[in-house]
């Protein structure tokens, strides 16, 4: 089978620091994840586009957040962190997509951790928080 | 447990409400029990038959956006007659400069075509056989909300209810929401409501709304009294795209239009 690159998931997007939760899109390729907020969230945020740096990847699933959004992947890189979410059913297909994109995956099946710890997210909420750009 | 015969002497709005819609189908009984005898006639009747959907009495105490057409016949502003009479409800807003009122009839016209259209699809003809056979309101919503402290919420829901009337209802509602963002919720929704004008009061609404973005599930719930002062409520549950800091909650004070 034919792999076209880069493949691309439709996510939800928590910001790092500031906790805001929109939507982006998440891009898959050779050596490159990439995950991009989408336009309203750069708009009201400022939230720019994080490549992942190094070649280990982590994929969250915690059991006891409901299934629709219980998969999230935390994207590291020098724009900073930001966390991609998506559905149980998505989990399967990203992490081949990972895989064929040459990443080791590292699957962590937790209670309630998803990569981030909501304090953690939530300090620099004044500062990079919602409408920091119409200040 | 009192028996149907002392049930049916009590003066509840709901009673009567069913008693006057049996008597105006029965039209002899109704004019030969007219004044002395109207009372012992609503008991017997209620005693032999089973409840139908009427709502006489409930409806005198709400508004109901029914049109009032021209004594002459000519198109009013506000007051479409119909989806096609709309056009000349709207000439006449023009003519009269009545900008708010050509809204409104656009509006107005707007959401009974939606809601005609719907009534007849196949969807809307099997809620209203459901909404006959289970007794409670189905229907589905979308609705918007706002918050950052101060809450703004607005839906669009259509409704199937027991008594045959179906419709589109238009709450919209100011409260207290947080912390702070936006999000959409769109699914079915079921309420107890009897029949159109039970939505056409002030209600209490709360919701909440769990997910990332796309992937967000939320639930809408509101309560209040009809014109009667029966309890109302409805409920509507479903996916919830949001864009907000953290997870989204709101509650406040919202009026419902109709339009049948």
């Amino acid at each position: 089978m034919v792999t076209t690159w880069p493949k691309t998931f439709s996510v939800g997007v928590v910001t790092f620091p500031g906790y805001l939760r929109g939507g982006g899109v998440l891009s898959v390729a050779p050596g490159s994840i990439m995950c991009t907020p989408g336009r309203v969230m750069a708009s009201l945020h400022g939230a720019r586009a994080v490549r992942h740096e190094g070649t280990r990847v982590e994929i969250y699933t915690p059991r006891l957040i409901p299934p629709w959004f219980n998969v999230s992947v935390p994207i590291r890189g020098e724009g900073g962190t930001i966390v991609a979410v998506t559905w149980l059913l998505s989990r399967g297909s990203l992490r081949r997509a990972f895989q064929e994109a040459g990443f080791e995956v590292i699957e962590h099946v937790t209670w309630v951790y998803r990569g981030f710890r909501r304090k953690e997210a939530m300090q620099g909420a004044r500062r990079f928080g919602l409408f920091r750009r119409w200040r | 447990m009192s028996s149907p015969r002392s049930r049916g002497a009590l003066t509840s709005c709901a009673i009567a409400a069913r008693s006057v819609g049996v008597a105006v189908e029965d039209e002899d009984r109704l004019f030969g029990s007219l004044g002395i005898e109207l009372t012992p006639v609503i008991v017997s009747v209620i005693g032999d038959q089973p409840s139908p959907p009427a709502t006489l009495a409930c409806r005198a105490g709400n508004t109901v956006h029914r049109t009032a057409p021209d004594p002459i016949g000519l198109s009013s502003c506000r007051h479409p007659t119909s989806i096609w009479d709309g056009v000349g409800s709207l000439v006449d807003c023009v003519s009269k400069g009545d900008l708010e009122g050509g809204a409104d009839t656009v509006a107005t016209v707007g959401l009974r075509t939606t809601s005609t259209v719907i009534a007849g699809s196949a969807t809307g003809r099997s809620l209203s056989l459901a909404s006959r056979a289970t007794g409670i309101s189905l229907g589905g919503c979308i609705s918007g909300s706002a918050f950052g402290g101060p809450d703004v919420t607005g839906s669009l829901c259509y409704y199937a209810t027991p008594s045959g009337e179906s419709g589109v209802t238009a709450p919209g509602g100011l409260g207290v929401g947080g912390p702070a963002g936006a999000n959409l919720l769109v699914g079915p929704s079921v309420s107890n409501a009897e029949n159109l004008s039970d939505f056409e009061e002030w209600f209490l609404y709360g919701g909440a709304s769990a997910g990332e973005a796309q992937y967000g599930a939320g639930v809408q719930g509101q309560i209040g009294k009809n014109g009667c002062g029966r309890t109302i409520w409805s409920a509507t549950a479903g996916w919830a795209p949001s864009l907000q800091l953290g997870v989204g909650g709101e509650a406040g004070v919202s009026y419902t239009r109709t339009y049948t």
